[in-house]
């Protein structure tokens, strides 16, 4: 089927999606998500192109819509851009879960409490970890 | 080999930039596991999925030969390796752009 590739794409982008917001995950701002995918598929395309052009490997056009930009079909080009997006969101998945995993307070917690009343600052406003 | 050599090569380097440059493999080992491990099992899932199907035809002469089931061990190097420049690229931006944590309760 010639739209099979970019299918899968759009399913692997919905399921990045479902998990950002099942996780409430937030990849912002725009102006940091957009320079580390671009760096990330400039990075690979340059790979996946050099790949191809030495003959490691190829595209099968069955699967194809049909554009392609130089030897990478636009569905390859997108890869690098779902696939990163999914990859970020799992990142920062697993750091939520792992860190709401941690004890909430350190066992010198106490005396951090005691010194930041002594100080009259809540812990938050003293730069410590919002609760 | 030349895959082989270029995965082994982009992997290693992304992991030894990782250890130095970004401080999560520092300060949340469980995190970088963890996200590794899901990792992993997604190409696992998703690759021999669209290998069997046919999307990409490996040059055997450019692999080691191994495969898990359909796919080239050197495609799990790739993802693996992808995955690693993007979250370096991330939390290295992380500190740049706006040095702040790059989640928020939902």
């Amino acid at each position: 089927m010639a739209a099979e590739y970019a299918m899968y794409l759009a399913f692997v982008l919905a399921g990045t999606l479902g998990l950002k917001r099942v996780f409430g995950v937030y990849l912002g701002p725009a102006e940091r998500l957009g320079k580390t995918l671009l760096f990330v598929a400039a990075l690979f395309i340059a790979w996946d192109a050099l790949a191809v052009w030495a003959g490691q490997w190829s595209f099968d056009t069955t699967f194809l819509i049909g554009p392609f930009i130089g030897n990478q079909p636009l569905e390859e080009i997108a890869f690098f851009f779902v696939v990163p997006l999914f990859y970020l969101t799992i990142w920062e998945v697993a750091k939520k879960i792992t860190e709401s995993r941690k004890p909430k307070m350190p066992k010198s917690g106490k005396s951090i409490t005691v010194r930041s009343r002594r100080n009259g600052q809540s812990p938050s406003k003293r730069g410590g970890r919002r609760p | 080999m030349e895959y082989t050599v270029a995965a082994v090569m982009m992997f290693l380097v992304a992991l030894g930039l990782n250890l130095k440059f970004n401080p999560v493999f520092q300060q949340n080992k469980k995190a970088v596991i963890v996200a590794l491990a899901v990792a992993a099992l997604a190409q696992l899932i998703f690759d021999n999925m669209t290998v069997w199907r046919g999307f990409w035809r490996f040059n055997d002469a450019a692999t080691v030969g191994l495969r898990i089931p359909f796919m080239p061990v050197e495609n799990l190097l790739f993802g693996l390796a992808l995955m690693l420049f993007t979250v370096l690229a991330w939390e290295c931006t992380a500190k740049r752009v706006n040095g702040k944590s790059s989640t928020r309760n939902a």
